[in-house]
């Protein structure tokens, strides 16, 4: 199998399907009816909007939140020295219109639901001349109003995709963050401590700012490893200029997975067929294989030993099916 | 005066002849209570001998019936003992994930009684464990469900084992991905311990009593209550105990 077409296979098993993706961004646009009108009611002037993956088009499988915004001109009295409050407030003001189990993250208001699979963040932004100011509220540490511009990031990306609209295919600066964003969740799951290279919005920001011209996702791939390899190892600007630098919580470890992908995708292009493919499995991993693993199908042990998804081949034994006990912390 | 030895006939008590019966009467008693004490230490004996036995050596068959396979599938293990619990070692390779983990399966009563504990190192955050004991283990099967849905003894370790793999895989992208994609089954993790995977109902009454419960859990090791045992030692002691260092 050519690059190419790897990159293409594998966009189409992370993909989140259409009708998930359209559902839920009508849930996503219910939810903003409902914090527009009853935060509206008491603060004039609020608005909201989407952020996240969700409005990047950058969301791989599966579809795990959808992000909100709601954005005030200015913020209640009482929120100003509680940024808590805010959060707390909102909640109390839409709950009985939104049926869901509530709990507050550092940032955001979680909602659980119980008819859907994902759960909804909103945040609660003060409108600035750029950007929000959003509660920043961690456990053990005092709470406070941090800049950002979700909306900004989000015009970014979109932007790109706009830029690049003349290349083959769509969208395909977020294609390839989605790319990107799978090989770093398969670097967090292979790790022993299950770090994580890079947070997915550093994804993002370091794919702004090395991505910038179009290409195909062959050439696109290894040109980015190669570059965050190093750029990595130091802050990185906000893309807007308007929150904190961007830090890696392992820079080292990040660069070393950089650059050991790096070399890899970049070597799948100049072998055969088949080494490629070895390659970048080794690289991507197969998201269909250890799907059948951890599915609800048949699952079996080869004659080697090794689990495969579907019913036991000769010389293998099959595993029984179980429930597993219990529904979360 | 007759003396021909024999008795007299002319009505006089014979005490000779109630005596000698008397006597072989208490003699014959003393001989039987003799045989009965005697028959009853060597039943006592032979009982505490029994019940001192580890359950693998009464039940021999069931040892069998656990082990049968795991030369083959997975020759690395080993075998070993920690109070009256038998201990099974072995690496196992975690497909798809590139990694091992040091996985122990723990049988602290006849497998087709008591159910096994499986521990494992390496990150313990889950949705299906159990954590009475500080090493949490798997919750890989749901206990009540119908014997085609779980693990039995006829199954074997070798399964037990293949199924912990796939748990722990699932495990792996749950923690990553908030998913699991398996079938699952209730509404609240299991709180309890293998034996008895859901404590009692929370009643404010009943907090003390579900307090002394878990205090008298039994180690697995099965030996004493879980918190004078294993519990009462530093974690990580424990878990070199175990082999999961």
């Amino acid at each position: 199998m050519t690059p190419k077409r790897f990159y293409a296979e594998l966009l189409d098993k992370i993909n989140v399907p259409v009708k998930e993706m359209d559902d839920a961004r009508d849930r996503r646009r219910e939810l903003q009816k409902t914090l527009e009108r009853e935060v509206g009611a008491r603060i004039p002037g609020t608005d909201s909007f989407g952020a996240g993956a969700l409005a990047q088009a950058t969301q791989i499988r599966p579809l795990n939140d959808v992000d909100v915004v709601v954005r005030v001109p200015r913020p209640l009295d009482r929120w100003v020295n509680d940024p808590a409050q805010a959060m707390s407030d909102v909640k109390s003001w839409i709950e009985d219109d939104i049926k869901g189990k509530y709990t507050f993250s550092t940032h955001a208001i979680k909602i659980e639901f119980t008819t859907e699979e994902f759960t909804a963040d909103i945040v609660v932004g003060w409108r600035q001349a750029q950007g929000i100011l959003l509660p920043h509220c961690p456990k053990d540490e005092p709470h406070k109003w941090i800049a950002s511009d979700p909306a900004g990031h989000r015009n970014l990306v979109l932007g790109r995709n706009k830029e690049f609209e003349d290349f083959p295919g769509k969208s395909i600066f977020s294609k390839q963050i989605r790319i990107l964003k799978w090989w770093n969740r398969e670097q967090q799951i292979r790790d022993d401590q299950e770090r994580k290279p890079l947070a997915s919005f550093h994804v993002t920001a370091l794919a702004l700012e090395i991505l910038t011209t179009p290409m195909g996702f062959d050439h696109w791939t290894p040109a980015f490893f190669a570059a965050a390899s190093k750029l990595v190892l130091s802050p990185l600007e906000d893309p807007t200029g308007v929150g904190d630098d961007i830090e890696a919580k392992y820079p080292n470890y990040a660069s070393a997975r950089l650059k050991d992908a790096a070399e890899k995708t970049a070597r799948a292009l100049t072998v055969s067929e088949d080494e490629a493919e070895q390659l970048l499995l080794d690289v991507f991993g197969d998201p269909d294989e250890r799907g059948a693993i951890i599915g609800k199908g048949p699952v079996s042990v080869s004659p080697t030993g090794a689990l495969v998804g579907g019913a036991a081949a000769a010389g293998g034994r099959a595993i029984p099916t179980v429930r597993s006990h219990g529904d979360g912390e | 005066m007759a003396s021909s030895g024999r008795r007299p006939r002319h009505g006089a008590k014979n005490h000779g002849r109630k005596r000698r019966k008397k006597l072989k009467r208490r003699t014959r008693l003393a001989r039987i209570q003799a045989k009965r004490v005697k028959r009853a230490v060597r039943a006592r004996t032979s009982r505490r001998a029994w019940q001192e036995r580890f359950w693998w050596e009464q039940a021999t068959l069931e040892l069998g019936a656990l082990m049968k396979g795991m030369d083959e599938a997975y020759p690395d293990h080993v075998v070993g003992r920690v109070g009256r619990a038998l201990l099974i070692r072995l690496d196992v390779e975690l497909d798809t994930l590139r990694k091992t983990r040091r996985l122990v399966v723990i049988c602290p009563g006849r497998p087709s009684h008591v159910r096994p504990i499986v521990m494992v190192d390496g990150p313990t955050r889950s949705r299906h464990r159990f954590y009475w004991a500080r090493p949490s283990s798997l919750c890989v099967y749901y206990a009540p469900d119908h014997e085609g849905l779980r693990w039995t003894l006829n199954d074997g370790l070798v399964t037990l084992v293949d199924l912990s793999r796939v748990h722990l895989i699932k495990e792996a992208w749950w923690r990553v991905t908030r998913e699991w994609e398996g079938y699952e089954v209730h509404t609240r993790s299991p709180a309890g311990t293998e034996q008895k995977p859901r404590p009692p109902k929370q009643d404010d009454r009943r907090l003390s009593a579900d307090r002394l419960r878990r205090a008298r859990v039994r180690c697995w090791c099965g030996t004493r209550r879980y918190v004078k045992c294993h519990g009462a030692i530093p974690p990580e002691q424990e878990r070199e105990i175990i082999g999961l260092v």
